[in-house]
């Protein structure tokens, strides 16, 4: 045992074992131990014995049981129509030759800067009962119900719009990769449009379908906004079931047994997900790859019937963007009454909100904190990847699990998770009581957003071709060295992508944030709720405004770190 | 990489600047400081702390769930005239008093107010409170306050069940809680809460329930009484998130439903909306807001001088003529309106036994979640 | 220069290399030849430091230097892919081994331009990023990034595998006159015998993680060691025992028709004819002709034995498949294991 240690535990390698001391008890204080202790507090009764109270009591829960049916069934609904539109809407920018596809493209990757209660909001504010869609309705079927846009159906059609992102990510670069002359060669032998569409292309985005799907109903799921604001008392789902029972203390078991529900579901289909993966994707064989040529559609009727689609399809997306920021310049008269005139227009609301800085205050914060926590979780992601990537042992793969756990708990329990757990001194957190604290929110945040950079950070390391690494160690580069000159660069851009969603979803966090919030430091999020709970004219106006820049924020944001200009920049330092 | 490590310092220093500056400049004090995780490695904590001696003589930070519709701002306003310097955080009554809760160990405010009795009850259980005795202690309407000076009425406040006024009247609008369900002609016409978090709403279900208590029962509560809860979860229109009650009141959506008593005056001016009080014949639910120190406050003296303040009967004069609402000091009762003051006076308490309702709430509540709630 | 004493190299319980003991020759061009999977790279990459032993000694210039750091070893290598670095530039690119070893800027920049005139890379593509250069241009900033250290051993990986053949032929001839330039001892790893018996003055043919044979091109190839060797090395036939028997017949030699008998194609000799003094002449059938310009291949049949024989002289009188065609074979030709 001296000798394994003497052997082991040198100078040179202290800087090694430090980190790999630091990231196990990370892991253990933020990841493991808070969880474990939501776990426990649902099994185990307060006198200690093993308890299944909260099962029976779920079980005999009508509301409970329709909750849960209700999530599942939701995310199956959107599995199917999000792959409708999404691959719909990649198509028609990236395969089909479309007129304007370059606005339309705009106009679909707006569910990138926005989403949540301001989305919804939004949405409700244009179907609902005094929408303008109803409005138009009204008038050509006066006896048709106002209120249509409530229940399963208006949540669906909510979240289908809302969560295409993933396919306007994911898809649109497994499209442009696609080897074109697959698609001259099936022309050449004959292949109708459609043919070719459902034979040659369709076949080898799969992978990245099924990918997108999975990460479609692991958001349906979670789904919390769209089923609290148009969900009605018919359609309601378990995540704001698990919100209201995690306020009340005594009922927390309830709370967490429901968030073990999700999490199970969500790590069936977190494996699923693995498996398809390991199937492998469709590698094209051929080294001359040629770029795609967009298709011009060759049945007139076809063609029209499919430029119309997209503009319909791009008019719903881009009707409540227009009209978010439009209302944010209005008074709250107009907004009450759904008029537009050139004289309500007015710069007042943002003047006002700029000067008094209670209103400013909840922007800073949550960029502060989004800022922040996006770079925390980078740093701690890339020392685990390395870590992943370098010793592939039995210690790095339980690491690696370790730090998936946040994906199968929904983020309201890993928020009680701290609370419970560091609302008192614990030794192995320096004996810091940490609730009431600024930091405890920042290392939640830091916690929910490890496992999608873990995942996209992972992927990004293991392309990097090996031999750059035992390149740069001939050549004499430390390990450190190595990574900083070499390898950190080549996925630079990978990271400052993830960096930049990270802090776009950060900036308008409720669930977690409402937990965890310092008092005086309210974040963005929580403030955009409490706006919303109370929703008069004023209110609306206000939330239109904090649409709007949290919007231009989102944007700078994918705009800074997208452009080869941003990766110029970070590389200076 | 000594560059790397000079880019990842003067960010966390340039953010926790803008931080810091997010402060009104008078009241730079306690504020916690930004730690970075081990993980950030070496760099160096930014000093963004002002030495201990000015948080002293500085600022508190005050819970409540009486802040809404501009009355935090307001205190905020009045308090500074009178030289205190507060931040005020406002929330639902169940968030105010979990926050307090999960910060027993490192409470972060100084001061809590509003919420009711049976709330103060169960936090003084948990030594939650710094015992103090306000000057003004003996001048509330005596029983309101906690013998063991835990806490101290400031605002009695009645929940009514209001109708729209426009709509209906004394005759034909309901005479008590079980008309809404018994009655088939207010099926679907009456308001019920998409959360069951808020006091008012806690306070509406156990006016119901301990009409039916049964030693027996489940939680103390006979089967007719949870039958009866159960209709009235059935029978009513849920809140959607987002809307307010009053505006379905004045479109009469909902002309049925819960209210207390100080917010009807503002809201009858907001919606132009008359509000109907059904008086029961059990009564009305009274509740007493209270104000009480944390344990553990770094400003204590602050806090009694700002509670010596805030209770007295020349500021609840003033904050019942502003917000109208029936002050607990006897003194200050001057100030309340004659709208107030007839309320109180015509309208007597439902006689309900509070300790008996603090020991059963939370579990009434998670029955009817998972029992009764949205079951429609 | 370099040598290996009886290196044994296991991944987990597999044995990935044993045995191996080699002994290369200051400025040699020393070649690793084997299938993929042999065990070539392992040894290099143990060379080079990236692997450990489990057994046995390497020295380089007698100096014991199995526990020695990558690092310290003055050991350059070359990659399959290049591994150059794609972010940095050509300058960067070749400049990072004296960058990490703190080489004053000026220094540094006089190197480079220095090395990058001996492997030909002009000025202007020094700036140019890695991804712009040609296959052959970033093979030679990956030399040149190798040799900048001064290294007393260049390693090679497979370097040519991923050009297209008449680069590769190209890029050959040039790598070798350049180790000849610089005169550096190198160690080669190819699975391409033509590359290795071009280039080479040893090879090491590996099979299975041990050392088959150690020699000269012409050792290798004229007097194969083992019968590994002899069939992965040059186009070879294998005799049956009919044929074996036939030629013992015909010759009066004793050749032991039990073991495997093979003979290079080249060897084989059209007779037309003409029968050479102590060689077996057999009548065959021509059933397929491959024209190579420089030569003719012909696959011949006899009875039931397919024989491959090539004819130097390809501008000879046309023949046509299912022509009957002479051979005859020299059985000091034949090689028996």
């Amino acid at each position: 045992m001296i000798t394994w240690i003497k052997k082991h535990i040198t100078i040179s390698n202290l800087p090694n074992i430090l980190i790999f001391l630091g990231l196990t008890w990370y892991i253990l204080t933020n990841l493991i131990i808070p969880n474990l202790n939501v776990i426990y507090t649902t099994f185990v009764s307060a006198e200690g014995d093993l308890t299944l109270t909260a099962v029976n009591k779920l079980l005999s829960s009508p509301r409970a049981m329709r909750s849960m049916r209700n999530s599942v069934v939701l995310a199956i609904s959107l599995a199917v129509t999000v792959n409708i539109v999404g691959i719909f809407i990649v198509l028609v920018t990236e395969y089909f030759d479309i007129k304007g596809s370059k606005i339309l493209r705009l106009g679909f990757m707006t569910t990138l800067i926005y989403g949540g209660v301001v989305l919804v909001s939004g949405y409700k504010f244009i179907y609902g009962p005094d929408g303008y869609v109803n409005k138009v309705l009204l008038s050509i079927f006066p006896n048709m119900n106002a209120e249509w846009f409530i229940g399963y159906w208006a949540v669906v059609y909510v979240m289908t719009f809302a969560i295409t992102s993933n396919h306007m990510m994911f898809l649109t670069n497994a499209i442009r990769n696609i080897d074109f002359q697959t698609v001259e060669a099936a022309k050449s032998m004959g292949a109708s449009q459609w043919t070719i569409l459902r034979r040659v292309v369709l076949p080898v985005l799969l992978p990245t379908i099924l990918a997108v799907t999975i990460l479609v109903m692991v958001i349906g799921l979670n789904a919390t906004s769209a089923p609290l604001i148009v969900g009605g008392t018919g359609f309601q789902t378990i995540s704001p079931m698990i919100l209201s029972f995690s306020r009340m203390p005594t009922a927390r078991d309830l709370a967490a047994l429901l968030s073990l529900f999700l999490g199970l579901v969500t790590v069936i289909l977190l494996t699923v997900m693995i498996q398809i993966e390991k199937k492998g994707n469709y590698i094209s064989v051929s080294k001359v790859k040629t770029k795609i040529v967009k298709q011009k559609i060759d049945n007139k009727v076809s063609n029209i019937v499919i430029h119309a689609l997209s503009y319909l399809l791009f008019l719903i997306y881009i009707l409540p963007v227009i009209l978010i920021t439009l209302f944010s310049f209005t008074d709250s008269k107009s907004i009450a009454t759904r008029t537009l005139t050139i004289d309500s227009f007015t710069l007042q609301n943002y003047i006002d909100l700029f000067n008094t800085a209670r209103s400013y205050r909840p922007i800073l914060v949550s960029a502060v904190y989004s800022v922040l926590a996006s770079i925390g979780v980078v740093i701690i992601v890339l020392i685990a990847v390395r870590i992943i990537h370098k010793y592939k042992n039995l210690w790095a793969s339980i690491m690696e699990y370790a730090l998936l756990i946040p994906w199968m708990l929904p983020s309201t329990m890993i928020a009680i998770g701290f609370v419970i757990t560091y609302d008192s001194p614990k030794l192995y957190m320096f004996n810091k009581v940490l609730s009431g604290t600024l930091i405890i929110l920042f290392l939640a945040y830091v916690v929910i957003k490890i496992p999608f950079t873990l995942r996209m950070t992972k992927a990004a390391f293991f392309s990097i071709d090996f031999a750059l690494e035992d390149a740069a160690r001939n050549l004499g580069a430390s390990g450190f060295y190595t990574f900083m000159r070499v390898l950190l660069p080549i996925i630079l851009p990978s990271i400052m992508a993830v960096l930049a969603l990270n802090i776009n979803s950060l900036l308008t966090n409720f669930d977690l944030s409402v937990f965890l919030y310092h008092p005086i430091y309210q974040p963005l999020g929580v403030y955009i709720r409490s706006l919303t709970d109370m929703q008069n004219a004023d209110n609306i106006v206000l939330t239109f405004v904090y649409a709007v820049i949290v919007m231009i924020l989102s944007a700078l944001t994918l705009f800074f770190v997208n452009r080869p200009k941003g990766e110029k920049i970070m590389r200076e330092f | 990489m000594k560059r790397k490590t000079l880019f990842i310092l003067s960010l966390v220093l340039i953010l926790s600047f803008v931080l810091s500056a997010c402060q009104p400049a008078s009241e730079q004090t306690e504020v916690p400081e930004i730690e970075e995780p081990q993980e950030e490695a070496e760099v160096e904590e930014p000093e963004v702390e002002e030495p201990e001696e000015e948080a002293a003589s500085g600022s508190l930070i005050v819970y409540t769930n009486s802040g809404s519709g501009g009355r935090d701002a307001w205190l905020i306003e009045q308090a500074a005239e009178a030289g205190f310097n507060i931040e005020v955080l406002e929330a639902g009554g169940g968030d105010i008093s979990n926050r307090i809760i999960a910060e027993k160990e490192n409470p972060v405010a100084d001061v809590v107010f509003g919420l009711n009795t049976m709330t103060y009850a169960t936090m003084k259980a948990m030594d939650i409170f710094e015992p103090y005795e306000p000057i003004w202690a003996n001048e509330v309407t005596p029983g309101l306050n906690d013998p063991d000076h835990n806490y101290h009425g400031i605002v009695m406040q009645a929940i009514f069940m209001i109708y729209n006024s426009e709509l209906y009247d004394e005759t034909t609008a309901p005479s008590d809680w079980p008309d809404l369900w018994n009655n088939e002609e207010y099926h679907g016409l009456y308001w019920l809460p998409a959360s069951l978090g808020g006091g008012t709403t806690r306070t509406v279900i156990s006016g119901i329930l301990v009409r039916h208590r049964d030693e027996n029962g489940e939680y103390g509560i006979s089967e007719e009484g949870w039958s009866e809860i159960e209709k009235y979860f059935m029978y009513g229109t849920y809140e959607i998130e987002g809307e307010d009650f009053y505006s379905w009141l004045a479109s009469g959506k909902t002309p049925f439903g819960q209210m207390w008593s100080s917010g009807i005056a503002q809201r009858e001016e907001q919606y132009g909306v008359k509000a109907g009080l059904v008086g029961p014949e059990v009564g009305v639910p009274y509740v007493v807001e209270q104000v009480a120190i944390l344990k553990g406050t770094d400003n204590l003296q602050l806090a009694k001088d700002f509670v010596d303040w805030f209770g007295s009967a020349e500021f609840q004069q003033r904050w019942a003529e502003e917000w109208d609402t029936m002050p607990a000091n006897t003194l200050a009762a001057q100030g309340a309106s004659e709208n107030m003051q007839n309320i109180f006076s015509n309208y007597p308490p439902q006689d309900i036994d509070w300790d008996f309702v603090a020991e059963n709430i939370e579990s009434w509540v998670e029955k009817i979640e998972l029992q009764y709630f949205m079951a429609q | 220069m370099i040598d290996f004493k009886d290196v044994e190299v296991k991944f987990g319980d597999f044995v990935a290399l044993r045995d191996i003991n080699i002994h290369v020759n200051e400025g040699e061009f020393f070649t690793l030849l084997g299938p993929s999977g042999c065990g070539k790279t392992t040894t290099l990459r143990t060379l080079v430091g990236f692997i450990k032993p489990s057994k046995g000694r390497i020295y380089i210039n007698n100096t014991d230097i199995t526990e020695t750091p990558i690092e310290k070893r003055n050991i350059a290598m070359v990659f399959q892919s290049y591994a150059l670095f794609p972010t940095l530039n050509v300058y960067e690119n070749i400049a990072f081994g004296l960058k990490v070893n703190k080489t004053p800027k000026t220094e540094i920049k006089d190197r480079v331009l220095k090395i990058a005139e001996k492997v030909e890379l002009s000025k202007d593509q020094l700036k140019k990023k890695v991804s712009e250069l040609s296959g052959g241009q970033q093979q030679r900033v990956a030399i040149a990034r190798a040799l900048i250290l001064e290294p007393s051993i260049l390693c090679l990986d497979e370097p040519l595998s991923n050009l297209d053949a008449k680069l590769r032929v190209q890029l050959r001839n040039q790598l070798k006159e350049l180790q000849r330039k610089v005169g550096i001892t190198t160690i080669y790893v190819t699975h391409d015998q033509e590359e290795a018996l071009t280039l080479s003055d040893q090879i090491a043919v590996f099979n299975a993680g041990f050392i088959e044979q150690i020699g000269t091109p012409q050792e290798i190839y004229h007097r194969s060691k083992t019968e590994f060797v002899c069939t992965f090395i040059g186009d070879i036939n294998h005799l049956g025992k009919d044929i074996t028997q036939e030629i013992n017949n015909q010759t009066g030699s004793n050749l032991d028709p039990t073991k495997n008998s093979y003979i290079r194609t080249e060897r084989i000799s059209l007779s037309n004819g003409e029968s050479k003094a102590g060689s077996a002449v057999f009548d065959t059938t021509i059933t397929d002709i491959e024209f190579y310009g420089l030569y003719v291949k012909y696959s011949l049949k006899t009875g039931q034995a397919s024989i491959n024989c090539v004819d130097m002289e390809s501008s000879k009188k046309p023949v046509n498949i299912r022509d009957i065609m002479q051979i005859s074979i020299d059985p000091s030709d034949i090689m028996q294991y």
